[in-house]
């Protein structure tokens, strides 16, 4: 609860800087036709939903959202890719190679991103909504660090055969 | 306007027998959305500005939550952990031998190393194991309290016992 606690005031510290009320302000049309600098510098009200906390009511539109796939469509791909993991990780640690190489750090980095990516959305969305941007940024320095690992050296697999022989 | 539409409902139920006094009762109904409504109710709870509740410390740690909770622990930390070590490393000028070179030259105890492997291995094999409990659950098998305990002491011990196993023996 103590974490709730310090999300609910990060998110309203957010809120404070990001969304001072006088920045709607200059939004009305009054205040753009007489300064036109006021536009491009603040916020526009589409960008205010990637920073006000918002916990609800949430419009019909808004709770259905933009998605490219059905969300049960979603859950299936994750169990496929579940499932597959229990028999990909012991392999990629038995065989070794490039090939497995590429199948552990996949796998690993697909389902990590949707695990955290689900956690984000259930329990930190509502107090920081722009959480999902760090998330993203850190999964994509993270897939072009595993490419890279898996291309220019060792590979995950002997990485990881090379930490347990320590 | 919530209270007004909500009277209107209430005399609509007492009057369920009577047809002409539910047509009308009904048409106000129709006016605002189930959108309107609960913005109505967000905002008078907004105002109650009531404590969060209930309060997670109220609760008993159970076995099964416990688990639970480990495993979006472990979850959290890995899915994490992996892409900023893959970060780290894209950004770093050595390469991995190399690193694992100078951890050896610093001759660490074995103590040492068997208590860091403990630390990695744990909750990659905890993960792998309750995550297979889980994909039970996912096909609806041992959803029964005898059966969630019983699979939750043995993939924690299972767990316990396979890290062990890969730290000294492998």
């Amino acid at each position: 609860m103590a974490s709730i606690c310090l999300l609910r005031s990060c998110g309203g510290t957010a809120r404070r800087i990001c969304l001072r009320p006088q920045i709607f302000k200059e939004l009305s049309p009054n205040s753009i036709s007489k300064d036109v600098t006021a536009k491009t510098i603040v916020l526009s009200p589409a960008m205010s939903h990637y920073f006000q906390a918002r916990r609800g009511p949430f419009t019909p539109a808004e709770k259905q959202g933009k998605h490219m796939m059905m969300a049960s469509t979603h859950w299936k791909i994750e169990r496929i890719i579940a499932v597959s993991m229990l028999g990909i990780m012991p392999a990629s640690i038995y065989f070794q190679g490039p090939f497995w190489d590429f199948m552990i750090a996949s796998t690993v980095m697909l389902h990590g991103y949707w695990g955290v990516n689900g956690v984000l959305t259930d329990y930190l969305e509502k107090f920081i909504p722009f959480i999902h941007w760090f998330w993203y940024a850190l999964a994509m320095a993270g897939v072009a660090g595993l490419l890279n690992f898996n291309y220019n050296d060792v590979g995950v697999t002997k990485a990881i055969s090379l930490v347990w022989k320590l | 306007m919530a209270q007004l539409l909500r009277q209107f409902g209430r005399q609509s139920c007492l009057f369920r027998h009577h047809g002409a006094l539910l047509q009308k009762s009904i048409q106000p109904m129709a006016s605002a959305t189930a959108y309107e409504e609960m913005s109505d109710f967000w905002a008078k709870n907004r105002k109650l500005n009531r404590p969060l509740s209930p309060h997670l410390s109220i609760y008993k740690p159970q076995l099964t939550s416990m688990l639970s909770l480990c495993h979006r622990v472990t979850g959290i930390i890995m899915g994490v952990t992996v892409p900023a070590v893959a970060a780290v490393l894209l950004v770093s000028p050595g390469d991995f031998t190399t690193y694992i070179t100078m951890i050896r030259d610093l001759n660490l105890s074995p103590a040492l190393i068997a208590a860091a492997k403990y630390i990695l291995g744990f909750p990659v094999i905890y993960h792998y194991i309750n995550g297979i409990r889980h994909l039970a659950w996912d096909w609806a098998l041992g959803f029964s309290l005898k059966d969630t305990y019983r699979t939750g002491y043995f993939v924690f011990a299972l767990s316990l016992f396979l890290t062990a196993v890969c730290v000294h023996m492998i």
